[in-house]
């Protein structure tokens, strides 16, 4: 593990070049004792090389009587006070050592402290220290009174290295990503038949951790490069005592502005406002912070394993760390959009179980460890995961080792220092390539260290053997207890950030920012294909209710800045570009509906909309996989007028539906709708049982409710739009009541019905469809 | 096949015409074209509700030309739409009665848009024609005994306008 302090060409943070096929992780780090929340804030949209120009931040705008600027400030160490340099190198010293090490991390850097008096001489000097700044290790980003003046007297003093006004520009690129086209923005910007809809007046905040500066890119490519167009950024930090750690030696990156581009490129009216987070607890103080500024969508781009959807943080509403910032946001009306994850692929999620089966010579186990004695299986079911198997993809590896973190979780009210678990390294001189309970020898301890469930270890691993072939990796368990009737529920994550593993167990595999349930949870889906959820993206379910919501578009090809050099990885994968995209489309939903003279749509109705409006995929209506289906922007807010329509008359009136006998639900009472059901029929296109077409815009129709039980109403509204406050029939309880109506059909040719009282019946009978003159 | 061809042909030229009043389904025949209206469908909106909208008062039996209405301009309801697709609804009427919907430049036909017992609360779908300008419907109560009272809901589905060839 190396610590990165100084973002600086030359420093020690000399990364290699990688790709990264997914998006961020936030991941808490090692057992901690006490003194320090440090956290690991990685992500991985990509990675690039050490030499990053300094975060993008936009110059002070009058602020009160005085004008500012916001100026980035690099210290020599060597000219430093001498008790600031001391006291610095010796906590540097320590914090290297302490991470190199498998101790608990107990030494914090806490820079206000460390460099006291550097600092009291910059506040002599203007530097605005308070809540805004950051200081990390050697580098600080603060606000400064505008003019040459303060930055000459700052420049002339022995520990500034060197002053660097932010780059203020966050360049967009030359590729637009699929999604627009995919999900209909494109129609919506376009404004063909209704006013343009772009995001104009609404507001997106971006909560990450990466946003790295592009000026540099735009002085060497020579490409043309449009702006972003952003507000200050405004940045974050609730503790001093963060690193900026360089996870597995990937550099810096730009995952933040990765995710800007997207909503800028499907949302281009709407006002981005980025904010940079350091550590877990800046994330939900971000949430709460933009939800007060009144910011209509909040899109927090990161994902946080640390109790991985435990049933136990939801339901006792206790340990989800941040359940109650997103709540705290949705009631003041904002929007969180948050992905689900990329777990799916490096999650497995159990029952711990002993080993009571084990035999020798069988394959699956490993049990019989002359150091452990009770190793133990998983259950039968993953017998061929009964030892996790970690393998490198090497087309993701141009270097020879990574560092590879595992994450995991155990469900509370076990003593989880009695479970542990411990990576194996397998040994490519064995022939024998799948472990077996005794004598094996093909497997080796990575460096003897076990560590609890529900702990974090982070190890340097070797990418290949020494032929050059892939290395393989287990995960052991061992419990080291009593026997115990009941065993707990557990959770391991691994991954290096930029890799994903052979399938473990997907389900269930939501990250803690996904599965809170007010957020709006976007799983990814192939934005070529629209149809496929990708095989990374976390999935449910959830104990807590629908999860994920919505699919959007990932593997977009949009990505500006990748390694400088604009001819490595332009794509930005994964749930974080998927929910940037689906960010964006709530900020278009937004506008439609200010533009309209309606009020906004509250969080709750954005989700609804979207997921009405979604391209059912995967199992049919809403699944645990990717949620309702494929974001599109509904067609509503940019189709305009309907029309003109002429009639086709069916050749004879024909039963469109009949919920007491049509599949899937099989008809009778277990297909009645109850009160609050909100269901969604086929009437055009495939699927139709009246041959209606799918380019039907609507049809005649006579809707009968069944002898309901108590007096209510249907409404019946387009599949893919909110409901409206009108009814279609009113009925008394009992008996049959019948309407003739005219209903507009959704885009895929559904109508959705609703009613707050049940259970009732519904039939739906089509004498014609209205549809374009042909 | 080719009559099969026709067929289609001509059904694809059938179209809502809408006489005086009255909905008629006939084939496009060139002497109809000038004022043939072509549907417009929308989602479903709510146009008005006595119980909630304007003076908050239902309806009263008998009072002639009925409750005026301009629903041209709401529920994007273009000003040159030529008929009204609806969903009417009476609201717990004190007698058994009946609506008529119909232009607000016309005089009250004979006709009704909802029949109803007292105390019902029930719907029912059609297309009424809209007078050129404002107001453009009128809802009128007849109920038994007369003077009665009841509330009404009007829900848009769409819409009718004349569209030139």
């Amino acid at each position: 593990m190396k610590l990165c302090w100084n973002k600086t060409p030359g420093s020690v943070c000399a990364a290699r070049a990688t790709r990264a096929p997914d998006a961020a992780w936030v991941a808490m780090a090692a057992p901690l004792v006490g003194l320090l929340a440090m956290a690991w804030i990685f992500s991985a949209s990509s990675a690039r090389g050490a030499e990053a120009p300094p975060a993008p931040q936009t110059p002070a705008e009058e602020s009160g009587a005085v004008e500012r600027q916001r100026i980035d400030i690099t210290l020599d160490p060597a000219g430093l006070p001498e008790a600031d340099r001391i006291r610095s190198e010796e906590r540097i010293r320590a914090i290297t050592e302490a991470l190199e090490s498998d101790l608990p991390l107990l030494v914090s850097y806490d820079p206000r402290e460390t460099l006291g008096e550097s600092l009291a001489i910059l506040e002599n000097h203007g530097v605005d220290l308070g809540p805004t700044a950051i200081i990390n290790f050697d580098t600080l980003s603060a606000w400064i009174p505008a003019g040459r003046e303060t930055r000459q007297r700052l420049g002339e003093l022995p520990f500034v290295a060197k002053l660097r006004k932010p780059a203020t520009p966050v360049p967009a690129g030359i590729f637009d990503s699929e999604g627009i086209e995919a999900t209909g923005a494109d129609l919506a910007h376009l404004g063909e038949n209704a006013p343009p809809i772009t995001g104009s007046g609404i507001t997106v905040a971006i909560i990450d951790t990466e946003w790295e500066a592009l000026n540099a890119v735009i002085e060497d490519s020579g490409d043309e490069l449009y702006e972003i167009p952003t507000t200050d950024m405004w940045f974050e930090t609730t503790s001093n005592n963060f690193f900026n750690i360089d996870v597995a030696g990937q550099g810096n990156r730009e995952h933040g502005t990765a995710a800007a581009e997207v909503v800028y490129e499907m949302a281009p009216g709407a006002q981005i406002i980025p904010y940079r987070v350091r550590d877990v607890a800046g994330i939900g103080f971000a949430i709460r912070h933009a939800a007060e500024q009144g910011y209509d969508i909040i899109l927090v781009a990161l994902t946080h394993i640390q109790t991985m959807q435990d049933p136990e943080g939801i339901l006792s509403g206790g340990s989800n760390p941040f359940r109650d910032d997103i709540d705290y946001a949705v009631a003041l009306d904002s929007v969180v959009v948050v992905p689900a994850g990329n777990e799916a692929l490096r999650h497995f999620a159990s029952e711990y179980s002993p080993c009571a089966e084990c035999e020798i010579g069988h394959p699956q186990y490993l049990c019989n460890d002359a150091d452990n004695p009770e190793y133990h299986k998983f259950l039968d079911e993953f017998s061929e995961q009964s030892l996790l198997p970690l393998t490198f993809d090497d087309d993701h590896y141009d270097a020879e080792s990574a560092d590879l973190t595992c994450w995991s979780a155990i469900e509370s009210g076990f003593d989880e220092t009695k479970f542990k678990f411990r990576l194996h390294k397998f040994d490519e001189g064995s022939d024998n390539f799948e472990p077996v309970c005794a004598g094996d020898s093909g497997l080796t301890n990575v460096d003897g260290t076990r560590t609890n469930l529900g702990g974090t270890f982070t190890k340097s691993v070797s990418i290949f053997d020494n032929d050059f072939d892939e290395q393989y990796y287990y995960i052991s368990l061992e419990y080291t207890g009593d026997p115990i009737a009941q065993w707990p529920d557990f959770r391991i994550a691994c991954g290096t950030g930029v890799e994903e593993f052979l399938f473990i167990t997907s389900e269930g595999s939501i990250s803690d920012l996904g599965v809170v349930p007010n957020a709006l949870t976007v799983s990814e889906v192939d934005a070529f294909f629209e149809d496929e959820l990708t095989e990374t993206s976390s999935r449910g379910p959830v104990p807590s209710g629908q999860k994920p919501e919505i699919g959007g578009p990932g593997i977009v090809e949009n990505f500006t800045v990748t390694e400088f050099d604009f001819v490595a990885d332009w794509t930005f994968n994964g749930t974080s570009a998927a929910s940037a995209h689906v960010a964006a489309i709530a900020a278009l939903l937004q506008e439609y509906r200010v533009d309209n003279g309606m009020a906004k749509l509250s969080p709750a109705e954005v989700k609804k909309w979207l997921m009405n409006a979604a391209i059912d995929i995967e199992e049919p209506w809403t699944d645990d996989k990717v949620g309702a289906g494929f974001v599109q922007v509904p067609k509503l807010i940019y189709e305009g007028e309907v029309g003109p329509l002429d009639y086709y008359p069916l050749a004879a009136p024909c039963r469109a539906l009949d919920t007491r006998f049509d599949t899937p639900l099989g008809g009778g009472a277990a297909a009645q709708m109850q009160g609050g059901d909100e269901r969604a029929f086929i009437v055009a296109g495939a699927g139709s049982a009246c041959g209606v077409p799918a380019d039907a815009e609507a049809v005649s129709a006579t809707v009968t409710v069944v002898n309901p039980a108590a007096g209510g109403f249907l409404t019946l509204f387009p599949g893919d739009e909110l409901l409206p406050g009108v009814s279609s029939v009113n009925f008394p309880a009992g008996g049959v009541t019948n309407n003739n109506l005219f209903l507009k059909l959704s885009a895929s040719g559904t109508i959705r019905g609703y009613t707050p009282t049940g259970p009732i019946h519904t039939i739906l009978d089509i004498n014609g469809y209205f549809g374009t003159s042909q | 096949m080719k009559a099969v061809n026709q067929m289609r042909s001509i059904l694809k030229k059938t179209r809502f015409v809408l006489g005086a009043g009255a909905l008629v389904l006939v084939s496009s025949l060139p002497s109809f074209a000038q004022n043939a209206s072509q549907y417009f469908p929308i989602a479903p909106c709510r146009l008005y509700d006595s119980r909630f909208d304007g003076p908050q008062t239902p309806l009263v039996g008998q009072d002639t030309p009925g409750r005026q209405l301009s629903i041209k301009g709401t529920c994007g309801i273009p000003n040159d739409a030529s008929a009204l697709s609806y969903n009417v609804t009476i609201v717990r009427p004190t007698g058994n009665g009946f609506l008529t919907m119909y232009p607000s430049n016309a005089a009250l036909p004979e006709v009704s848009s909802i029949n109803f017992k007292a105390n019902d609360v029930r719907g029912n779908g059609g297309v009424v024609p809209l007078a050129p300008g404002a107001p453009d419907l009128n809802v009128y109560l007849a109920t038994n005994p007369a003077a009665g009272s009841g509330h009404v809901i009007l829900d848009a589905t769409g819409y009718f306008k004349e569209v030139p060839e």
